[in-house]
């Protein structure tokens, strides 16, 4: 259910993104989250949520089609990213790296393969990373799972169409996870256009490096808890039910609490 | 943008912690950020198959998200640019209007409130027909004093209620007392015969309505009649010493003991058995100077006394001006007391003509009348009794007078000095801007109408708008006066102009 109700939400916000392609000139669009849909979204075929999947990423091919053909830049911001792409790959240098006696010296007494483990990205680069700086790209590809069955569909060749770079945009905050659709020819000036934009849409607070529309945007959407039981509510209403089946009793306590 | 015509909606009313309650509620107002769709102090009314509930916008409180976290905004701002060019933020603005109940409209007549409205009911700009009845304005026949504040609407009330017990005008100095009064003034003697109209006597203490004298029917768009002005200057004013009982001479000066009292009531009579065609103060005088059955030591107290009342010179064997033949219905007696610079010769002027007055009226010998007093609490103050001469008898008029139509209008820049019986018989008040604390807290106190809010918005009253609380209205009511149709020519209005004219 958790899946299906997922796949829902990623597919209203596509189609936003669609019709905002529609509707109105754009030279960007900031999506907030990953251009790549999770790989907990991706449902066992035959399963109840496998056919609401195919559906969206349908809808992930059309987004990419349309906005390589309008030549508007697609950016996916991932707030709090966990991927750990950067700290493997430092795990995979280090072994070499220590092969310097002064190295080695350095990190001697250090566990730095548990210190890897319990790190993301973010983590990592929050430390070498400057206000305005940004790592180097890489594509989306790279983070893919090579035996993965989600090489054998065709939304899987669009992720090595989508460069990922960390950038630091607040000082005191941890680096943003930034994805752009890049075409093949120029795919590194798409990617400093895109940041070109995100930068200064983001540094305003030192604290708090995510761009304002994606902040604007979170406020439009954002539910409140009253509205959400108001449709809870109305939902119940419309199946019949009532409190009595539908809520626990621990819920229904006539004095709250 | 909201539409400004009658009956436009507003707003939505929205639930809060305790309201929507019977006598309070809140909406939020619809609109433009940027338009003042609503504003403080306008009526509203919300209709409900009960009637339609009369409130007024108390308050108004605008709301951004963006700008709720006192933190955020400085860190976002700590880069120069404000938040509203990083930020879409109008679109997240919004007006609560928060508004008090004040009545129920319902098959034309005011209930008291019962009920609370509905969340969600629509809130919309009120009738001017609807609000004229609440207000008990006479529309037709009432006077035109200016308009209502936020309103088209003309605040006009009736004579009736305005003036048949009593008005009190308060306010600081420069804040339009004077100007309103002239205003009134106007409008009283714009009165058609038919309309009824009372004789009106201003005791003009700086001479602000001398200008008066000059009204022409034509400067008040009046097509026909007469205007009746008679100026009297205070130096022209004398009062008949025959009138005098011993008490009231005796009222006239501090301290005169009983005995002195005794003593001048036996010449008194003495002196109107043997001189009928009357007598002067200088006659008294010889006659107590010449009267050997009197005390060395009270004869030589009363001469004292008596000479220094006839020092004043307000005191001869005839009346000046015939008070029975000058007050008429509809006309206006300017008594300028702008001569005088001594505060007890304007208080035995005032003293006696109060007096008389109150004497010719009750016996129906002066048609009904208004009196206005300029500085009353020169005249009635709340202490200081032996410097209030006429004190008593503008008491007397406020207690009884109404029931004879012997009617008050107090101005006072210093109510808190103003006498108290005085001012609690006013039952209507007109309020302009004040600020004096004391002042302010002496009005709420003796003002029952007033709630601490209309207390609180008389500090941020404009010059010319007035607050009316009392009988004249139904809920204290604000009030932007008109212009007044006849302006006085001549007459410097600041100080500027003062310096500019004599510096030439």
């Amino acid at each position: 259910m958790d899946q299906l109700a997922s796949l829902e939400r990623v597919e209203a916000e596509l189609r936003v993104a669609l019709s905002v392609l529609d509707e109105v000139h754009v030279d960007v669009i900031l999506v907030d989250g990953s251009l790549f849909h999770h790989p907990k979204d991706r449902p066992q075929i035959g399963s109840l949520a496998y056919e609401k999947f195919q559906e969206v990423t349908a809808l992930y091919r059309l987004l990419y089609n349309r906005t390589m053909k309008k030549n508007v830049v697609l950016a996916g911001i991932v707030k709090d990213s966990r991927s750990t792409r950067l700290v493997n790959t430092l795990g995979d240098i280090l072994p070499h790296v220590m092969r310097d006696p002064s190295v080695f010296e350095m990190l001697q007494g250090v566990d730095y393969r548990w210190l890897l483990k319990i790190s993301r990205d973010c983590d990592l680069l929050d430390t070498f990373l400057e206000e305005g700086e940004r790592t180097y790209a890489f594509r989306y590809s790279a983070e893919l799972p090579q035996n993965s069955n989600a090489s054998s569909d065709d939304i899987s060749s669009w992720a090595s169409s989508i460069l990922v770079t960390y950038l630091k945009t607040a000082r005191d905050d941890l680096p943003l996870r930034i994805e752009v659709l890049v075409d093949e020819d120029n795919g590194t000036t798409q990617l400093d256009r895109a940041l070109s934009v995100i930068l200064p849409l983001s540094w305003q607070h030192p604290e708090y490096g995510v761009p304002t529309p994606i902040l604007e945007a979170d406020a439009r959407a954002r539910i409140s808890n009253n509205e959400t039981q108001i449709v809870i509510d109305r939902l119940m209403a419309l199946s019949g039910l009532t409190y009595a089946t539908l809520e626990r009793r621990r819920s229904r306590n006539p004095f709250g609490g | 943008m909201t539409e400004k015509k009658p009956y436009a909606k507003i707003g939505t009313v929205i639930c809060e912690h305790d309201s929507p309650n019977v006598m309070n509620f809140s909406f939020v107002v619809e609109g433009d950020v940027e338009d003042l769709v609503v504003r403080r102090g306008e009526f509203v009314i919300v209709d409900t198959k009960d009637g339609t509930v009369i409130a007024r916008v108390q308050n108004l409180v605008r709301v951004n998200r963006y700008y709720q976290h006192a933190e955020a905004v400085r860190e976002y701002q700590s880069r120069g640019e404000p938040l509203r060019s990083i930020f879409p933020t109008d679109r997240w603005q919004y007006t609560v209007a928060k508004v008090q109940v004040l009545g129920l409209w319902f098959e034309d007549r005011p209930l008291r409130p019962y009920f609370a409205v509905s969340p969600g009911a629509q809130v919309r700009r009120v009738k001017e027909d609807i609000l004229a009845a609440f207000l008990k304005l006479d529309r037709e026949e009432g006077l035109r004093l200016g308009k209502l504040a936020h309103h088209e609407l003309e605040f006009s009330p009736s004579i009736d209620r305005l003036l048949s017990k009593h008005l009190a005008i308060l306010a600081m100095s420069g804040a339009g007392k004077s100007y309103f009064v002239s205003v009134l003034l106007e409008e009283m003697l714009k009165r058609r015969k038919e309309q009824g109209r009372l004789a009106i006597i201003v005791v003009d203490v700086h001479g602000e309505y001398t200008y008066l004298k000059n009204l022409t029917p034509s400067s008040l768009e009046i097509q026909d009649g007469l205007i009746d002005v008679e100026h009297i200057r205070a130096s022209h004013i004398q009062i008949p010493v025959k009138s005098l009982e011993a008490e009231a001479l005796g009222a006239l000066v501090a301290d005169m003991s009983a005995v002195q009292v005794r003593d001048l009531r036996r010449v008194i009579a003495e002196m109107r058995k043997t001189k009928q065609d009357g007598y002067t103060l200088n006659d008294i005088i010889d006659y107590v100077r010449n009267d050997e059955t009197i005390s060395k030591n009270t004869r030589e107290a009363l001469v004292g006394w008596l000479i220094n009342l006839e020092d004043t010179g307000l005191f001869g064997r005839e009346a000046l001006p015939d008070i029975t033949s000058t007050v008429k219905s509809g006309k206006l007696t300017l008594i300028d007391l702008s001569d005088f610079i001594s505060l007890k010769k304007k208080q035995i002027v005032v003293s006696h003509l109060v007096n008389e007055l109150l004497y010719l009226r009750r016996r129906g010998t002066i048609p009904p009348f208004l009196l206005v007093l300029e500085e009353a609490h020169q005249f009635c103050p709340e202490s200081r009794h032996e410097l209030a001469l006429p004190k008593s008898r503008i008491e007397t008029i406020a207690r009884e007078g109404r029931k004879f139509f012997a009617l008050l209008c107090l101005i006072s820049q210093r109510p808190v000095k103003l006498s108290t019986t005085v001012l609690s018989q006013c039952s209507n008040q007109a309020i302009l801007r004040a600020t004096n604390p004391y002042d302010l807290e002496h009005i709420g106190r003796s003002s029952e109408g007033i709630d601490r809010e209309a207390l609180d918005t008389i500090t941020t009253l404009e010059v010319g708008e007035a607050l009316f609380v009392g009988e004249t209205v139904s809920v204290p009511t604000f009030v932007k006066i008109r212009k007044r149709h006849f302006e006085p020519t001549g007459t410097i209005q600041d100080l500027s102009q003062a310096m500019k004219k004599t510096d030439k």
